[in-house]
This record gives structure tokens, C-alpha cells and sequence, in this order.
């Protein structure tokens, strides 16, 4: 024998059990019952609730904020959809949008209290959307959405919230223009007794006429028990009781305590402002958190854009299902924007680069992707994938994408 | 209609992805559908701020260097590109009962674990090493059985592996004691009886040492670029070959007619022909809500009721803003638990209620030390949940239940590691069971298949696959949930079996 392992506790052990286990296994299934297996459970439930794919809403009421306007959205029972998924406030959504300009998905933070999303009855969400200057969606939305109109959006999506094992207890917000709407949404969290942290917001605004949502927010204030504080901070304008300037270091240490996280949401360029003043205070970089930037723009401006392709227009071959189509791209649109301005349906939610909804296989080209957006996987980058929402193409190029087939009642 | 594809895999988990892989390099057309947006099931990553996190993987086994493990061997034939790290250590483990704790790291190969253990247990040396000897035995015997591709001449068998056919049928445990172990030994020994989903008083001796003797013997193995790299090494094998793939697509019925496979239907209505399918989705949720019920044949009926489902999990992953070192976080795999015996650990793991200061943890760092940039690790944590533990909760306590059970695990674990981390959590993310039931759909958010109790474990699913098991024609089952049981491993070998089965179903036109 070429082992030499000791037989004794072996020898007396039967050898019937094995040469009979698929005849007992079988008298075990013959024993259960022959009705139809439970496939949902709670957890199933749950998980559909909080995470559906698609959510239809209508609009059930406008208000106008002058250069912004607050859409309510309510379920739409007749295309199935009876309640809507609660969040975490900060959280996103996407909408849905199909219109002359093209067919896209943008986010929107959802800026009403996680509350309004609980229970079977007035159950809403409510978006703020502010006119962009560039925009052409926040036009569309602005100018051509009425009361009454259908929408579809996603699941709350994103990261950005409050996480009590990461974060201080105290968050010192940086909010800009239409960038208040997450805040406003974890201050109402907090007046609710949802979310267990202290904020102070400070607001920038260009003057005192214009601050976005200032009487809600007054509110909140009033209500939260000294938990929610609102610093106006007007870069254009110099009133009595109010900051001016920007929401720069020596004025987050004016109104922070000792210890603290910074929440960042605004446009574009207060990130990076954001992070200076971070670097001032000698904040450690898991006390400050980002909201995700949105479209990128500028590609040109870095460092490491390939040279020679600025203003050229590439011919891109999209491939769907086998199907190939081929489409115009301009050097200074992401691969995402030139395929929603032909109307192709491809997918998208936070258009940072970061959720990996986008995900597409590069079948040939090269492509230019902007490090600071680069949220792929390893794995990723060694087989060709890519986050068309935050890449750019570098001459002909040719990807394939999946479009979410559409459930059929 | 036309047939375009000789074959439709349903679902590209681990096992999905190695059978479409698999039929694909035998020249068949195949059309593998996922309804998520990324292949992989369980397996992958996510990025979050500078970390990516390893969802799923602690360590595959069966590898060992080209040419050796039974896994290897197969990622290899099929082609997978990818960078594999070994380890070289089998794991660490702490027991904190207050009499009868112990915390021990131990050692790949057989002898260097024998040593470690006689370190840790005086006296213990003879009876391992008897054990080593039996354990290389059953391994063989293992191997034997799968050149045969599971249907050895029988005589031979009896001649030949008599030894391992009379300790298939005994516990873990119980031959454990058999053997004479001292009750120290056996339980360290017994450590890994999470990674299958029953306890080791109701798993096979030579199911569960098989497990740790080719973990000792082949070394447990990762992908440097986490699990994701091996997910996109297989999918990129089976563009090669020719098979085609969609993802976002999520197949509504799978349509039977007089226990005949015929295609299959997505949810936006389209219908694709196709008399054999293989899915990746387990039985359970194919037959229990996706097959016609008048076409579900009895016996799978029942073989679904007489299961009982696997585990579901809660995984923690943490990014930290100081290093392993820095923080003194010892070992790459380690189980933590407040006593040894598997069998009330099991039961605990019943409801959240009871789950206390059970969980097993991971640090990457201790195996690619660069995993996170400098002065930076990752954790990542997983407690197993054995039923629905998960079935009072609501979307309004959701957030809060998991921010209890992250509190919890935390504490235990700067207790028994003894190491702190709070001041240090840069990023932290959590999957429940109902995350879990969001992307892989399963019942309950199980991600183990089937429980492998002794009449449904590994030999005798194994013994049933070929012929008992199959009931619909051109209709076969691959995955965590298949006859190899759970695991990544077991997963990619079921992927290659059922094709396998397959490819002799049509040629025999059973
Ligand atoms: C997570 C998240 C939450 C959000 N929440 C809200 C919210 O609550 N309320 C809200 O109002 N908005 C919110 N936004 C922003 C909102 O999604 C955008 O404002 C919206 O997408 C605007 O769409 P648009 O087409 O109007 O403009 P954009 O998507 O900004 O499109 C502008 C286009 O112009 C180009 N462009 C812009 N500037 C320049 C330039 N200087 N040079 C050349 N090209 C340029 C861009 O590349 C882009 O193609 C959020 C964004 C994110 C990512
Ligand atoms: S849409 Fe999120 S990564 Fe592209």
C-alpha cells in the first residue's frame, strides 16, 4: 500500500453508506413535498422595494424658484409603480429624458426628506433643477415639463451621505448654487430624527436675491434644535448679516468645531477649491467627502490629452445586440454624449465615472480618460473596458454597449 | 424558427462564465445572457474613493502551479489571462473563550502544519500526521474520481479506494475524534467550516479535509487584480472562441414543452429558440418562478423543498487610513469566534438575534501588500446567516439594522484582535442579504447554493448529476449550487462538468 496511514479507526467503518448514497438521496427528495418551491422572501421583497430598477413617476406639482424650479414626483400606480424607494439623504437619481437635444439619463440629488418616501400615502420625492448655463437638459426640464407629464427614473443611487462609522459627528457643508439639494435633503433628515449628526451649511450664492430654496431652508433651521445652522455666503454682494466672499478655510474654521467631516457639493470648480481649503486645515482625507462632479468638461486642459485631436470630429461604430451603427464624435464629447445625441439608448447614472453603469467594451481605437475621473477597475484596464461617460475618443474608435432591455407587463 | 445558437447560458456568474467558456472552445455557438450590466455574479470588485475592494474572494482552491490543481488546470486549458498570487499561509484563527480560546496562525504545506500545530498543542503530532497521510489519500482518491469524469469503473473503486468510499459516508467531526485527535487539534482543524456551509458534525470527513488538505498541498490562490480580473479573463476567452454575450438582459421564462428545453424569453418579450440550455440561475428560482409550473417536473419539486438553501452573507469592507502594520492587523484570512464548536456556531448563525461574535475576516494587504496605496489597507469582513435572518426587516429600519450589525462586528473584532480601527475608516461599504438578492436574485440573498449536509453533499450530488438529476431535456444547472458545492472554485469545475454533460447530451441526443 502506498500510504501509510494507520487502518484502525478505518477498518470497522461500513462501506454501505457510500455505495448507497444516491439510492437514500433520492428516498429524501421522494419524502418532501411535490408543491412549488418559495422563491421570494423577505429579503427578495426588500430588495425590490429599495433598489428598483425603474421607478415611473409623474409630476404632481412645479414650484418656481426663478432660475430654478422644484419638480414633485409622485408614483405612477398606472404603470406600476406604488411606492416609491426610500434613501439616504444625499442620494441621487437619475432621470430619464428624451427630447430633440437627445435621449440621456441625468442625475438629480433627491432634495426632499427621506420620510416623504415612507409609507403608502403622499408618498414623493422632490427635485430642484437650476437652469445651466451650457445645459441643455436643465433647459428642457425647465422649459417643457409641465404638471402632469410622466417620468422615469432610477433607483436612489450614490454614496454621498452621511456614514456614522466614517464621519465625525459634525458636518460642515460646502454647498454652491443647485448644489444646496442634497444638504437640504439630510437637514430635513435630521429635523425627522432619521439621520443623528449635527450640520452646519455654509451657502455660497452670487447675491441675497438669489439664494436657491432660503425660506425652506429657514425653516429647517428653526425646527432642528440648533442642529442645522445655514451661513449665507454672497461672493457678488456685501449685506449686514451675512458672509461675503468665498467658502474658503478661515471661514469654515470661524463656524467648525474642533472636529469635523466637509461635505462638498457644487459646481465644478468649488471641488477643487474644496480640497485647497481642506489642505489648509490639515484635514485628513477621510474627513472630506464629494458629491460626484457630473459631465466632464475642459478634457483639453489636462496634462496628458493626446495632442493633435482638439476640435477634430472621429467616426464611432457602436455595436448593440450585433447590430453596428455608426455615429459623429466631436474630440470635446464624451463618448456617452455623442451617442445620446444620436438617440441611442445607452445606460448611464452619475456620469462621473464612478458607478460603472455605463460600463462598455472597447472593441478597437483609443480612447482619452481623464485620470480625476477614472473610476474603472483594475481589471478593466487590462481587458479593454471602459465608463463611456468619462472618456473621450482619440481618433475612430468602435465600442460595444448594452442597453437595459425593457420589462413588458 | 431558426436556431442560431446551439447553446444559451443563463447568468455568467463563476459557473455560467466557465461553462459558456467551455462549450465555446469546443466550437459550439453560444449566447451567454446576463441581466446585470457586468459579468461575474458574486464575483468582481468595487471601487471606492482610492480603494477596490474584492467583493467575494477569499482564496480559490484546487490551483497550485501549472499543471497541478484540477482549477488551474482548467482556467489554463481554457486560456484565462490572469495573474494569480499564492499565499503562504492556510489561515489565522482566534477563539476567545475564556478557558478554551486560542489564537494561532497556521502554515501551508502538510508539515509545516503539523509542526505549527504541535506548537499549539503538545502531543498532537502523531495523530495529524496520521491524518496528513489519510488526507493525501483522499485527495487522490478525489482526483482519481474526476479523471474519470465522475463514472469510475466500479470494481476498480472497491479495490482501490475502499477507505475513502467508508469515510465519505462518516462527519467531519465525528472521524475527527475517530482518528484520536486531541480536542484542541480538531478544533483548529475545524476552522474553515464556513467556506461550506454546514456545520463539521454534518459535512462529509473527506468533503471537508479534502478542502483543507488541497488549500495545505496547492496553496490558496487570488487574482492580483481581485476576482474581477479572472471574471474578464473568462469572458474575454469566450468572445475569443466566437460566443456572444449581452448584458442587461435578463431572461424572463426559460420555456419547457413536454419536458423538452425550447428557448428562452426576455423581459422586454423577445424569444429566443434553443433546445439546450444551461443556467447559471440555481434550480430553485428556474423552476420556482421562471418554468412553466405545469412543466416542472415532480422529483425537482421536490428535490427544491427537500433542500435547504445555503447561507446568505453580510460582508463589511472597510478602506483604512493606516497600514496592517500600523494598525498590527496580523494573517490574511482569519476566523474569529467565541467558542470551537461548529455546531452551536451554526445554530447561531440562525438569526440576527443570536449571530454574535461570529465572522471571519480578511485583510488584502497580507497577500498584495500594495492592494490600497501606501499607509492605506483593506478589511473585509463576512458574517455568514444560516435562515432568513433578515425577515423582519423593513425599508424604514434597514439602514439602521445594518449600521447595528457593523457596530457590533467592529467592536468584537478590535477585541479580539486587538487592534483599533475606528479612528481610521476612510471608506466603508456593506452588503446585506438583501443586497445580495438585489444582484444575484437568489431566495433570501443566499450566495452558497444548497446547504451540503451528508445526504446532499458533494459525492452523492456528484453520483446524481449526470443522469438522476437531469429531468428536462437540454436543460442542465451550473454554479455555486451544482454538485461541487459552493465556492469559486467549485463553481468554474461545475461550469466545466455541465458542459461537459452537455456536449455528450448532444451527441448522444439525450
Ligand atoms: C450626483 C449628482 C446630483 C445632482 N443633483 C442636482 C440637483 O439636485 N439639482 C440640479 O439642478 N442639478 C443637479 N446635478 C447636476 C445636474 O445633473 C446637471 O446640472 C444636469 O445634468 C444638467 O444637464 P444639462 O444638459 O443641462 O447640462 P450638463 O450636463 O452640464 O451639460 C453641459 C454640457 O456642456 C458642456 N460644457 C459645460 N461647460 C462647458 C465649457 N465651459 N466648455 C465646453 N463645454 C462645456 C459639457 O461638457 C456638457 O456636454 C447633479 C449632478 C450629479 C452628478
Ligand atoms: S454613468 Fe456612472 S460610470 Fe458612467
Amino acid at each position: 500500500m502506498k500510504y501509510h496511514y494507520k487502518r484502525d479507526a478505518i477498518k470497522p467503518l461500513p462501506i454501505k453508506p457510500f455505495l448507497n448514497m444516491v439510492k437514500d438521496r433520492n428516498q429524501v427528495i421522494e419524502r418532501a413535498e411535490a408543491v412549488m418551491p418559495r422563491t421570494e422572501f423577505n429579503a427578495n421583497i426588500l430588495a425590490a422595494k429599495l433598489h428598483p430598477e425603474i421607478q415611473y413617476v409623474r409630476i404632481s406639482d412645479i414650484k418656481d424658484h426663478g432660475d430654478a424650479k422644484t419638480f414633485i414626483l409622485v408614483p405612477d400606480e398606472k404603470r406600476g409603480t406604488r411606492e416609491l424607494a426610500y434613501f439616504r439623504a444625499g442620494q441621487y437619481i437619475s432621470v430619464s429624458l428624451d427630447f430633440e437635444g437627445g435621449t440621456m439619463c441625468k442625475p438629480y440629488a433627491i432634495r426632499s426628506n427621506p420620510k416623504d418616501a415612507l409609507g403608502e400615502k403622499n408618498n414623493h420625492y422632490m427635485i430642484t433643477v437650476k437652469r445651466n448655463i451650457t445645459g441643455l437638459a436643465s433647459d428642457y426640464m425647465l422649459d417643457c415639463l409641465k404638471v402632469g407629464d410622466e417620468l422615469e427614473i432610477s433607483g436612489p443611487l450614490g454614496e454621498f451621505y452621511y456614514q456614522k462609522f466614517r464621519d465625525e459627528k459634525h458636518v460642515v457643508a460646502l454647498a454652491g448654487g443647485s448644489g444646496i439639494t442634497p444638504f437640504y435633503s439630510m437637514a430635513a433628515a435630521i429635523v425627522s430624527g432619521i439621520e443623528d449628526f449635527d450640520l452646519t451649511i455654509l451657502y455660497g450664492s452670487r447675491t441675497s436675491e438669489g439664494i436657491l430654496l432660503k425660506d425652506e431652508l429657514e425653516e429647517l433651521e428653526r425646527k432642528s434644535d440648533g442642529r442645522v445652522k445655514v451661513v449665507h455666503v454672497l461672493s457678488h454682494e456685501e449685506k449686514e448679516g451675512y458672509e461675503h466672499g468665498f467658502l474658503t478655510a478661515e471661514l469654515i474654521a470661524k463656524y467648525a468645531p474642533e472636529k469635523y467631516s466637509l461635505f462638498i457639493c457644487g459646481p465644478k470648480p468649488l471641488y477643487a477649491f474644496g480640497d485647497e481649503q481642506a489642505k489648509k486645515l490639515g484635514l485628513k482625507r477621510k474627513s472630506v467627502r464629494k458629491e460626484l462632479p457630473g459631465d466632464y468638461i475642459n478634457p483639453q486642459k489636462n496634462e496628458d490629452y493626446p495632442a493633435g485631436i482638439e476640435g477634430k470630429t472621429f467616426r464611432l461604430k457602436v455595436h448593440i445586440g450585433g447590430k453596428i451603427t455608426e455615429i459623429q464624435i466631436r474630440s470635446d464629447q464624451t463618448i456617452l454624449q455623442a451617442m445620446e445625441a444620436s438617440h441611442i439608448k445607452a445606460p448611464s447614472h452619475c456620469r462621473s465615472g464612478e458607478c460603472g453603469w455605463c460600463h462598455s467594451k472597447l472593441l478597437s481605437g483609443n480612447v482619452y480618460i481623464p485620470q480625476d475621473v477614472d473610476g474603472r477597475r483594475m481589471a478593466d484596464l487590462k481587458f479593454g473596458w471602459i465608463h463611456p461617460c468619462a472618456a473621450y475618443a482619440a481618433g475612430d474608435a468602435a465600442i460595444e454597449v448594452y442597453p437595459v432591455i425593457k420589462e413588458q407587463d | 424558427m431558426k436556431k442560431e445558437y446551439d447553446v444559451i447560458v443563463v447568468g455568467a456568474g463563476n459557473g455560467g462564465l466557465a461553462a459558456a467558456a467551455w462549450m465555446a472552445k469546443e466550437g459550439k455557438r453560444v449566447l451567454l445572457l446576463e441581466k446585470h450590466n457586468i459579468p461575474g455574479g458574486c464575483a468582481g470588485s468595487i471601487v471606492r474613493g482610492r480603494f477596490e475592494f474584492e467583493l467575494t474572494l477569499h482564496e480559490l482552491c484546487q490551483m497550485g502551479p501549472k499543471g497541478t490543481g484540477e482549477v488551474r488546470k482548467l482556467l489554463d486549458e481554457l486560456g484565462t489571462d490572469v495573474e494569480w498570487v499564492a499565499m503562504d499561509e492556510a489561515f489565522h484563527t482566534i477563539n476567545t473563550h475564556p478557558t478554551h480560546g486560542f489564537d494561532v496562525e497556521m502554515p501551508i504545506g502538510s508539515k509545516a502544519f503539523v509542526d505549527e500545530m504541535e506548537k499549539e498543542v503538545p502531543g498532537s503530532r502523531p495523530a495529524m500526521e496520521n491524518l496528513m497521510e489519510l488526507n493525501r489519500m483522499i485527495a487522490d482518491a478525489i482526483e482519481w474520481l474526476a479523471s474519470y469524469q465522475n463514472d469510475p469503473p466500479k470494481a476498480q473503486m472497491l479495490v482501490k479506494w475502499s477507505d475513502f468510499m467508508k469515510m465519505a459516508a462518516v462527519p467531519a467531526d465525528e472521524m475527527l475524534k475517530k482518528l484520536g485527535l486531541p480536542d484542541k487539534a480538531r478544533e483548529i482543524y475545524e476552522s474553515y467550516w464556513d467556506y461550506l456551509s454546514v456545520d463539521c458534525t454534518r459535512v462529509s470527513f473527506v468533503v471537508y479535509s479534502f478542502m483543507v488538505y488541497t488549500y495545505l498541498t496547492r496553496k490558496p490562490y487570488i487574482a492580483r487584480k481581485r476576482s474581477f480580473e479572472i471574471v474578464l479573463a473568462l469572458e474575454q476567452r469566450i468572445r475569443d472562441f466566437g460566443g456572444e454575450i449581452r448584458y442587461n438582459t435578463k431572461v424572463k421564462r426559460i420555456d419547457i414543452k413536454n419536458n423538452q428545453a425550447k428557448g428562452v424569453e426576455l423581459t422586454d418579450g423577445t424569444y429566443i429558440p434553443c433546445d439546450r440550455i444551461i443556467s447559471n440561475i440555481m434550480p430553485t428560482v428556474a423552476f420556482g418562478k421562471m418554468i412553466d409550473p405545469k412543466e416542472v417536473p415532480v422529483r425537482d419539486r421536490k428535490l427544491c423543498n427537500a433542500r435547504t438553501l445555503g447561507p446568505s452573507g453580510f460582508v463589511i469592507y472597510l478602506g483604512l487610513d493606516a497600514s496592517a502594520d500600523e494598525l498590527g492587523i496580523r494573517g490574511y484570512d482569519t476566523f474569529v469566534r467565541e467558542t470551537a464548536d461548529t455546531h452551536i456556531l451554526f445554530e447561531k448563525c440562525k438569526t440576527r438575534a443570536s449571530h454574535r461574535k461570529i465572522f471571519n475576516y480578511s485583510c488584502l494587504n497580507r497577500a498584495i501588500s500594495d492592494a490600497s496605496p501606501e499607509g492605506t489597507c483593506m478589511i473585509m469582513f463576512l458574517l455568514l446567516y444560516t435562515e432568513d435572518a433578515f425577515a423582519d426587516v423593513t425599508e424604514e429600519n434597514y439602514f439602521r439594522i445594518k449600521d447595528q450589525i457593523v457596530e457590533e462586528t467592529i467592536d468584537y473584532f478590535e477585541e479580539a484582535a486587538k487592534v483599533r480601527i475606528r479612528d481610521h475608516i476612510e471608506e466603508l461599504v456593506t452588503a446585506s442579504p438583501v443586497t445580495l438578492a438585489r444582484y444575484i436574485g437568489t431566495p433570501q440573498g443566499n450566495c452558497y447554493g444548497y446547504a451540503v449536509p451528508m445526504w446532499d453533499g458533494m459525492l452523492p450530488r456528484t453520483m446524481s448529476g449526470e443522469k438522476e438529476d437531469y429531468t428536462v431535456k437540454g436543460l442542465r444547472f451550473c454554479g455555486g449550487h451544482g454538485t461541487q458545492m459552493d465556492g469559486y472554485s467549485q463553481a468554474y469545475l461545475s461550469g466545466r462538468e455541465v458542459a461537459r454533460y452537455t456536449l455528450k447530451d448532444m451527441k448522444e441526443g439525450r
